[in-house]
């Protein structure tokens, strides 16, 4: 029992990141980081980008691609520095999740998403936590309202940055059970700067 | 053929609709079905149904019911049950749930009952009589069966040794529909004392049926963990299976007649069981 829940959160059968992976770190860095990522649900790629004139501001934009549900995710951020970088650090995006379902009746999704985020430790290494909520509207009668925790660790090497991360939730439905939600992703990246 | 295989991955085959099964046994077949719910997922649903020589659908339509699988146990164990309700005429969806586990997603009962009664093009058209369809559930699976049959949509409630969760106990004493509490006097999981006092929930109509000797495990295709655990049952498995069959089918025929009720002289009639009803 207690091995199979473990599991379960940890590379739960049904997942769907609701945001984007990467934009939910604590420390935003400086320059842009192209990075790929892949679990056992899904694969995906995303870029990061701060400010030209403002280091403390950034972008985030991600495709995945949902293997084990056949769908495409699409979201995007706008990142937030809160505060001065530190042995905490944090930051908080507003960002745009999307879905295309391309199999069976043709379905398309978009919502907003907020996410507040805390990075603990350095540049070279970080434990990251963060909180995210949502709202995704389908084009075919559903609102879901997904709720995460995202934990993981952040570890950079030169240009080379490297994330293990997972998240675990609920996504609420108006008028029905919620459902459980949980996945993890190995991220690889490379900044464009040391 | 192969500088397609990329369009392929991001576009998927189309979900499987199968227009005919496997053939189980003579005159059942079974097929595996994708849907999509909750706006993305992507849902697999065993379907058992009763079908020619060729695995291809008898002429319906035919009642049906939902079986929700108990925790941690693989639906795929409660095939024989849905083999001798399809030979009866009956169609049974086995949704399945991830780590087999009903409470992650407990609407896949709801998103399964939408595939009967609203199918793609398939073998399901015209199959399922879409105001007799049932939900049922075994140990965790009949908790899930429970808030599935309060969103409405089921025409009957089959418990299989288990007991409703605490907070549906108010919305199950309105339920309209009947229900029936199939309980083994010699469950080691979910005592008889207490699957008694979950069948007091029930609105009426409503029947609680005591197998003499029957097991929590009896219930699937084995009694491995019964025995495991030395939980000794007081019928052999085939003599379980034999009664828990006839119960299921003298409820669910009742139930889903044109006066809907318990079916209590045919439960009585099971050898083994004490029927008790309100």
């Amino acid at each position: 029992m207690k091995p199979t829940l473990a599991l379960a959160l940890l590379v739960g059968g049904l997942a769907h990141a609701e945001a984007g992976w990467l934009t939910a770190q604590g420390r935003i860095t400086e320059g842009a980081e192209l990075a790929v990522y892949g679990g056992p649900k899904s694969i995906g790629i995303g870029l990061l980008r701060s400010d030209n004139h403002n280091p403390g501001r950034g972008i985030g934009a991600e495709l995945a691609w949902s293997l084990a549900d056949r769908v495409v995710e699409v979201s995007a951020a706008r990142r937030w520095q809160l505060g001065e970088p530190g042995k905490a650090t944090f930051s908080g995006t507003v960002g745009l999740a999307g879905f295309i379902i391309p199999e069976g009746k043709f379905d398309l999704a978009l919502g907003p998403n907020v996410g507040i985020n805390a990075g603990f430790g350095g540049k070279a290494i970080s434990f990251e936590v963060g909180v995210l909520s949502g709202v995704e509207l389908f084009t075919r009668e559903l609102f879901r309202f997904p709720q995460r925790l995202q934990v993981g660790v952040r570890a950079q090497l030169g240009r080379v940055t490297l994330r293990l991360y997972g998240r675990a939730g609920v996504d609420l439905i108006l008028e029905r059970n919620y459902i459980l939600r949980a996945d993890a992703v190995l991220c690889v990246g490379l900044l464009n700067r040391q | 053929m192969w500088r397609f295989a990329p369009l392929l991955l991001l576009t998927g085959c189309g979900l499987a609709s199968p227009r005919s099964g496997e053939v189980l046994s003579p005159g059942v077949a079974e097929a595996v079905f994708e849907h999509r719910g909750f706006g993305t997922d992507l849902l697999h649903t065993r379907i058992v149904f009763p079908a020619r020589d060729d695995g291809t659908p008898r002429t319906g339509p035919f009642p049906a019911v939902v079986f929700i699988q108990g925790g941690l146990v693989p639906e795929s164990r409660y095939r024989w049950w849905a083999e001798a309700l399809a030979r009866e005429g009956y169609v049974v969806a086995l949704p399945t749930h991830a780590f087999d586990l009903a409470i992650f997603t407990i609407d896949s009962g709801s998103e399964a009952r939408k595939l009967l009664v609203a199918p793609p093009p398939s073998l399901l058209t015209g199959l399922v009589d879409p105001n007799r369809v049932a939900v049922g559930g075994h140990s965790l699976g009949g908790v899930v069966a429970a808030k599935l049959s309060l969103q409405g949509g089921f025409a009957a409630l089959l418990f299989e040794a288990s007991l409703p969760d605490a907070a549906d106990e108010r919305g199950l004493s309105s339920l309209k529909v009947p229900s029936m509490s199939l309980a083994g006097s010699n469950d080691c999981s979910a005592a008889l004392a207490d699957v008694t006092e979950g069948a007091k929930s029930f609105a009426s109509p409503t029947a609680l049926v005591v197998l003499e000797g029957v097991t929590h495990y009896q219930f699937t295709d084995s009694e491995k963990e019964d025995v495991a655990r030395n939980c000794a049952a007081g019928v052999d498995l085939q003599t379980a299976h034999a009664r828990i069959v006839a119960a299921s089918k003298a409820f669910l025929d009742a139930a889903m007649s044109a006066r809907p009720n318990v079916g209590a002289d045919a439960l009585s009639a099971v050898p083994g069981s004490t029927v008790t009803t309100r």
